[in-house]
């Protein structure tokens, strides 16, 4: 099983740190999530993972291998990231947006297995059928998942996702965190994903890191994360937590008081 | 992945029609540009039929020895021209493509990046004020020299700080403004010999094409199409930002800046031989695009071949309306512009946005 192990990580613009000592490992195939108010540092910790951002101090090792000192290529057959949108000036089909998960393994051209894997990472996320449709004119759910499926068809051991379900309707978040969790216990991969919505993470993560002040509040199942008292602290909200056929769900109370 | 193989999917099918768009395009443009180029040589203003210009062909092919007025006016006089016009259009052509994929910009290409310009204001600088930066090297170093100004200010700027695509041709095309302003002050002082001379340069023309000077720049023309042409995948990644680039495996900073070097000294040294061949660079990339798709692997050639398709007719129109008076530059801007326009229109599909 894959070995993903953050020690010490410590990040920020200039003088103002944004993450200090952050350390955890991801070493099981389960879904993830990140989560955390605005502004602690949630995507800057996701992105000192692939190289998106360079740390200041500490280290990444994947599998024993410093990430920081691999080739963005190397890096990239082993890490692929889903980002949450795409700025595309020129006409793009969803075909070749996902046979662009393929570059790292073939910079030429495309070979039979190629196809292949992009064919299956589109079937996977049912997107076959608009395969030869220009990426713009698709709806945010739609790109969602071509960014997924591009992403499964680098074939990693880790995936990241910064807010994948943040543009889409609940039926579509819902698939998509489904897909992403049975897909990492499937495939025996690491899904990690920076996520908003406190219920959506209750209700599908394996595991959930809870990030405030540049630091991790607390790390463990969604029960053990996601307790009213953390969610006090770390948001400054009043909630209630209760079981939803055997998840916490998180009710949140307006006006911020008993 | 624990989906079924599925060889004869919606996918492979559309993928297999989209390879046969694409490759029929090609060789469309290959077919006519081998047919207009059969035709074009046969045009000029020195009396000679069809038939003759072909026997002068066949004999060259064969080696047997010429010495005629026929064989000089065909082989040293309008086969250059022609070949140049292919070599010329492919290379512009090409360089557009890359440019407007490297900087994710529709409008980028060897005019707006400056290029063009500049080379326009060295031709001057050895023109008017008979200023040569190479001793005897005239108005082509001069030029060249001049052309790769932009690039060097790209590049001393991306020292500095992190040079996006934006600020790029931002810069290329401040240094266009500059340039001109710069040229245009030049030509009110030139007197009437150098200002024509000028002029003549500053709107393009395959004239002082020659088998002296075309060996170089078909040299450099194809080993920088190759290049471009292997680096296409990673163009296409690039394409969809910098951070997914980046995730991708593509060092997107520095290859930009590596690739826009290689295909400025392309352009450059087009652009130093044939003056300012407006157009061809910005368009023919379009063109292709609406036909074949953004994918550079297909793009790159695609546009290529439709440029020298481009200015092969534009050369030919020049020949047929004007006795070659008129210089090709004016023609593709005149014709190429009301004619894009109109594709532009009708197009169904957005090939950009």
């Amino acid at each position: 099983m894959t070995e993903l192990v953050v020690t010490d990580l410590t990040f920020g613009y200039g003088d103002d740190p944004v993450l200090s000592g952050v350390s955890f490992t991801l070493d099981r195939p389960e879904l993830v999530c990140v989560i955390g108010p605005n502004g602690v540092g949630k995507t800057t910790l996701v992105k000192c993972l692939n190289k998106l951002l360079k740390p200041n101090a500490g280290s990444v090792t994947l599998d024993g291998e410093d990430v920081l000192g691999m080739r963005l290529m190397d890096l990239a057959r082993k890490m692929a990231y889903v980002p949450n949108r795409m700025d595309q000036v020129f006409r793009t089909t969803v075909a070749e947006t996902v046979l662009m998960g393929r570059f790292p393994f073939a910079q030429w051209a495309n070979s039979d297995r190629d196809l292949d894997v992009a064919d299956r990472a589109m079937g996977a996320l049912h997107i076959q059928a608009i395969s030869d449709r220009d990426v713009s004119e698709l709806s945010s759910g739609q790109l969602q998942k071509v960014l997924i499926a591009r992403g499964l068809a680098q074939e990693p051991r880790v995936l990241i996702l910064d807010e994948p379900t943040s543009n889409l309707d609940v039926r579509h978040q819902m698939e998509v965190m489904g897909f992403l969790r049975d897909y990492a216990r499937g495939n025996g991969i690491i899904v990690l994903m920076v996520c908003h919505d406190l219920n959506l993470t209750a209700a599908y993560a394996d595991r959930v890191i809870m990030v405030s002040d540049g630091g991790i509040y607390a790390d463990g199942s969604a029960w053990d994360v996601m307790t009213e008292s953390n969610i006090r602290e770390v948001y400054g909200v009043d909630s209630k937590v209760i079981d939803a056929g055997g998840r916490p769900h998180v009710i949140l109370f307006a006006g911020g008081g008993e | 992945m624990d989906v079924p193989e599925t060889p004869d999917s919606d996918f492979r099918r559309s993928y297999r029609r989209t390879l046969v768009r694409r490759m029929a395009f090609i060789a469309g443009c290959v077919v006519l540009c081998l047919l207009v180029m059969a035709y074009s040589i046969t045009l000029g203003t020195y009396p000679i039929t069809m038939s003759e210009v072909y026997h002068v062909i066949w004999d060259a092919i064969l080696n047997i020895p010429q010495d005629s007025t026929d064989y000089w006016v065909v082989v040293d006089l309008r086969l250059p021209r022609i070949i140049g016009a292919i070599v010329c259009g492919f290379a512009l052509a090409v360089c557009g493509t890359a440019m407007q994929s490297i900087l994710k910009n529709p409008l980028a290409d060897p005019y707006t990046m400056g290029i063009s310009s500049g080379a326009g204001f060295g031709a001057a600088v050895a023109l008017i004020l008979g200023v040569e930066l190479v001793a005897g090297g005239g108005v082509v170093v001069n030029a060249f020299v001049f052309a790769l100004i932009p690039m060097a200010v790209i590049l001393l700027m991306s020292r500095v700080r992190r040079a996006t695509p934006t600020m790029m041709i931002l810069c290329g095309t401040s240094l266009m403004y500059m340039f001109n302003a710069l040229t245009q002050l030049f030509m009110i002082v030139a007197d009437p010999d150098d200002l024509s001379n000028v002029y003549n340069w500053m709107v393009g023309t395959l004239e002082h094409l020659s088998y002296e000077n075309l060996p170089l720049i078909i040299l450099v023309t194809v080993a920088g199409s190759l290049v471009v042409q292997l680096m296409a995948s990673r163009l296409n990644v690039m394409g969809t930002g910098d951070e997914s680039a980046r995730t991708l495996g593509v060092n997107v900073d520095k290859e930009r800046l590596l690739l826009l070097i290689l295909v400025t000294v392309v352009a450059a040294t087009v652009v130093s031989f044939t003056g300012v061949i407006g157009f061809v660079g910005l368009v023919a990339p379009h063109v292709a695009r609406i036909i074949v798709g953004s994918d550079n692997k297909y793009l790159v050639p695609a546009a290529g071949v439709f440029g020298a398709l481009l200015l092969l007719l534009a050369d030919m129109a020049s020949r047929i309306l004007a006795n070659s008076v008129l210089p090709v530059g004016v023609i593709t801007a005149c014709i190429g512009g009301p004619v894009f326009i109109l594709l532009i229109l009708r197009s169904s599909k957005e090939a950009w946005r």
